[in-house]
């Protein structure tokens, strides 16, 4: 017992001498496995993007990517401020979509666009779709309807972030005052609209593609500024053509990736870069990118850091004017 | 048609040695962890959802779904044994069990009671699989009123028949857990509530955590309060040689197992009220309808088959609105949801077009496990007077690290550690108090349905509450809802009543 015990405290001892002496050889990037924390739940947009992006990235970078799920606080912050709060070496990633962009203004944690570093790699467009039973299933009936008598159809939605923004937009700034449905997930809504306890949603493409296939749901705009052309489906106009004023608040863009902090070495970044791009340049990503319905943008760097901020300005002002925020995006110095 | 075929595809699916192995495994745990006293069926899934949560998703259904099946029969096992329930479904068991063994039948009342519990369990699977995919059609038509109402039928008709003495405790528990449901960020307005300024509460409250704390740390406290005492074990084995068939007994019984069997899908299928009431109702209906009343605590045969059918049969029972509606029919099945929810398998109407293949799988793998429950109750049942004997001093502090670990594990989150600890020490003192859990952690997964239907439903009619009574399914549930408020409080009236006139 005590031989065993003595063995065990002098392997201990043996194996943290080892480590010190490791630490002090700056050895190449990456020399050992990378967390990747996803801040919401498995089987969401952001979990299986992230998961298939840091599958990519681990032969290109030849060492494991651990990619766990930490969920809870508001818009992923818990995630978020774990990747925060771990060390700034790259050895710790967090996946993210458009949803973490309004932490800065729903949660007290302060650190906005300006101290991530992104690399976005695809979104699915957001569509507006009405019940095929509904009383008014063209863009151009439901406007003259809302205008005539306000209220007098139903929209669903999700609470906060990026889709109920987009389904925000026609009620506050498109003169299409509809009746809001608020439910709980992107997937309760479309029941909702399926179910005909509401007339029209705003999801993504990706999940609503069944029912636009199935024609359950009519597609009648797509939350883009050009025209979209949705395989199997058609054409989409843009909801430009219809409320020309709501030019000005788009890109509204879902997008998914990983972002690290700011200030990690340069050196590491690039080889984050290099292993991304390769990656986002493979096959299986294509194939991946067509069964979500996504977009790929594949942005880094100046690039990415543009799109971020726009978006973020967007989606933070947008919420603010709603009344929807805790903090204003003024006081976190995002800019309108 | 289609429903057979699809089935036969999941069994064709199932298929896999290793799949298999752990099903069976789990089973044979699943017996253990019900025999223990102590352990529950609803402890043993909480615990082995967080553990499992990194598992791929067919090995954690398997594990699960064998534990389930597992702990519901084993718990007649320390019943017969010990005269101690193992779980709170076998209580009823203990009353005929117990009796018989000291009678020297102890053998047999084991295998008549495995018997009845693979009947049960069988009778479930096949209600399961034929009635719950045409119900998931229906439970399209459910709206937002629809939902609020079934919700609050869920919470009351449990908090009134689960209760330990007076329903309005079962109530209060209820409310309590509509209340911590209120934690966090409401999914209407989005606004947060109760969070007292804590970032980690703005989520709510992380349901297996919670669970977690509600079942498996109030038992570890217990038995550091409780001095333990020496208890007499008996062996498995007949010392009286009697030949009785046991599968004879019963078959020779089948109306008796029918109306066990109905009892425990209709019960199993009610919100929250789980395989424990099943039981006691199966009990009682057989001493009811049996031509030997007179036998009953006794160690009658028929008293050990009916409550071991029953509770068994309830978790076909209680899958069918778990897996259609999100709506739990028990305890255990309530953790099941929550398993379900945290690997993002989505229960309720929609579960037939996100997941086709979903309930056939789960009634594939429940048939399986009442196989691999034939195995593992014979396997088990001579070692199990040893397997008694572990003292809960070793016993608790496994099920304290399991608790710990399980409550980390799934969100990777020190936090949730707090949750399972705090409402642990609130388990405990409840149920001092003699509430049940049951209708604590029924709120807290029924309270965001009923809060966010209801606003929902006065947003779509435009703030006319009308609509909660004009569409026919829920004027259904309200007119139920208003008959179990007025039979328990005609009740409790008549019983305060009665007090009165006898002092």
């Amino acid at each position: 017992m005590k031989k065993g015990l003595f063995l065990l405290l002098l392997t201990t001892l043996a194996l943290t001498g080892c480590g010190g002496e490791t630490e002090k050889v700056k050895a190449e990037y990456p020399e050992r496995s990378i967390n990747a924390i996803v801040p919401f739940g498995a089987g969401g947009g952001t979990d299986v993007w992230g998961r298939a992006i840091m599958d990519g990235m681990a032969t290109e970078l030849g060492v494991n990517i651990i990619v766990s799920n930490v969920t809870g606080g508001s818009a992923g912050s818990t995630g978020i401020s774990r990747v925060w709060n771990a060390p700034h070496d790259g050895y710790t990633l967090a996946c993210t979509s458009e949803t973490p962009l309004t932490i800065p203004v729903m949660t007290a944690i302060t650190q906005t666009s300006n101290d991530w570093i992104y690399f976005i790699a695809a979104g699915s467009p957001g569509v507006l779709m009405v019940n095929k039973n509904a009383e008014y299933t063209t863009m151009d009936e439901i406007m003259a309807q809302l205008k005539k008598e306000p209220q007098s159809i139903s929209i669903a939605g999700t609470v906060g972030g990026l889709w109920f923004a987009q389904a925000k937009l026609f009620d506050t700034y498109g003169d299409m005052p509809f009746n809001w449905l608020p439910y709980d997930g992107s997937g309760a809504a479309l029941k909702g609209a399926v179910s005909q306890e509401a007339d029209c949603v705003v999801a993504s493409a990706g999940e609503a593609k069944d029912f636009m296939r199935s024609g359950d749901l009519i597609p009648l705009a797509v939350m883009e500024l050009e025209a979209w052309h949705m395989p199997t489906v058609g054409n989409i106009p843009s909801v430009t053509e219809y409320l020309p004023q709501l030019a000005e608040y788009l890109p509204l863009n879902q997008f998914l990736g990983f972002k690290v902090p700011a200030d990690t070495d340069p050196e590491i970044v690039a080889k984050l870069e290099e292993a991304f791009q390769a990656t986002m340049d493979s096959y299986a990503i294509e194939i991946f990118a067509n069964e979500q319905l996504a977009t790929i943008y594949n942005l880094t760097g100046e690039e990415a850091k543009k799109y971020a901020t726009q978006l973020e300005s967007n989606l933070c002002w947008i919420l603010s004017d709603m009344g929807t925020t805790t903090f204003s995006p003024d006081e976190r110095g995002i800019s309108r | 048609m289609t429903g057979i075929v699809g089935l036969f595809q999941e069994f064709v699916n199932l298929m896999d040695p290793a799949i298999l192995l752990v099903l069976f495994s789990a089973t044979l745990l699943g017996v253990i962890i019900g025999a223990l006293p102590g352990l529950s069926a609803t402890m043993g899934i909480a615990l082995l959802t967080g553990l499992t949560y990194k598992f791929p998703i067919e090995y954690t259904f398997a594990i699960l779904m064998g534990v389930y099946v597992g702990a519901i029969y084993g718990g007649s096992m320390s019943a017969i044994l010990l005269n101690i329930p193992g779980t709170a479904s076998a209580a009823a068991t203990a009353l005929e069990g117990n009796p018989l063994a000291k009678k020297g039948m102890a053998e047999t009342a084991i295998k008549v009671t495995r018997a009845a519990s693979i009947v049960g369990t069988f009778i479930g699977v096949v209600a399961l699989a034929t009635i719950a995919p045409p119900l998931a059609k229906v439970a399209l038509m459910f709206t937002s009123p629809e939902y609020f109402m079934l919700a609050l039928f869920g919470v009351l008709i449990c908090g009134s028949i689960v209760t330990m003495d007076i329903p309005l405790k079962g109530w209060i528990g209820g409310v309590i857990g509509l209340l911590i449901a209120m934690i966090g960020m409401d999914k209407i307005d989005g606004a947060s509530r109760f969070d007292f300024g804590l970032v980690e509460l703005m989520g709510g409250i992380s349901m297996v955590p919670a669970m977690i704390g509600f079942y498996a740390i109030p038992e570890v406290i217990k038995a550091f309060a409780k001095s333990s005492d020496d208890i007499e074990i008996g062996k498995a084995k007949d010392v009286v040689k009697q030949n009785i068939p046991i599968w004879g007994t019963v078959f020779k019984n089948i109306r008796l197992v029918v109306q066990s069997a109905l009892i425990g899908l209709g019960i199993g299928s009610l919100p929250g009220v789980g395989e424990d009431v099943a039981a006691w109702v199966g009990y009682d209906a057989a001493k009811k309808t049996s031509k030997h009343p007179e036998k009953f605590g006794t160690g009658s045969l028929e008293g050990a088959i009916a409550p071991e059918v029953s509770n068994n049969s309830a978790i076909g029972g209680a899958m069918i609105p778990m897996l259609t509606l999100a709506v739990p029919g028990s305890p255990p099945a309530a953790v099941l949801l929550g398993a379900l929810m945290i690997h993002n398998v989505r229960p309720g109407p929609m579960i037939m077009r996100d997941n086709p293949g979903f309930i056939n799988y789960i009634a594939a793998l429940l048939f399986l496990a009442v196989l691999a429950l034939w195995i593992a109750g014979i396997l088990l049942a001579k070692p199990m007077s040893m397997i008694l004997k572990v003292p809960t001093v070793y016993l608790m502090p496994i099920v304290s690290v399991l608790s710990i670990v399980g409550a980390f594990a799934i969100s990777n989150n020190p936090f949730d550690i707090i949750i399972a600890l705090v409402f642990g020490v609130l388990g405990y003192l409840l149920d001092k108090m003699k509430y049940s859990p049951a209708p604590i952690v029924l709120g807290i997964i029924l309270g965001p349905m009923i809060d966010e239907n209801f606003r929902r439903a006065l947003m779509v009619s435009k703030g006319d509450p009308s609509i909660f009574f004009t569409q026919p399914i829920s004027l259904f549930f309200f007119v139920i809802i208003c008959l179990t408020i007025f039979k328990n409080l005609s009740s409790s009236s008549k019983k305060s009543k009665k007090i009165n006139l006898s002092e």
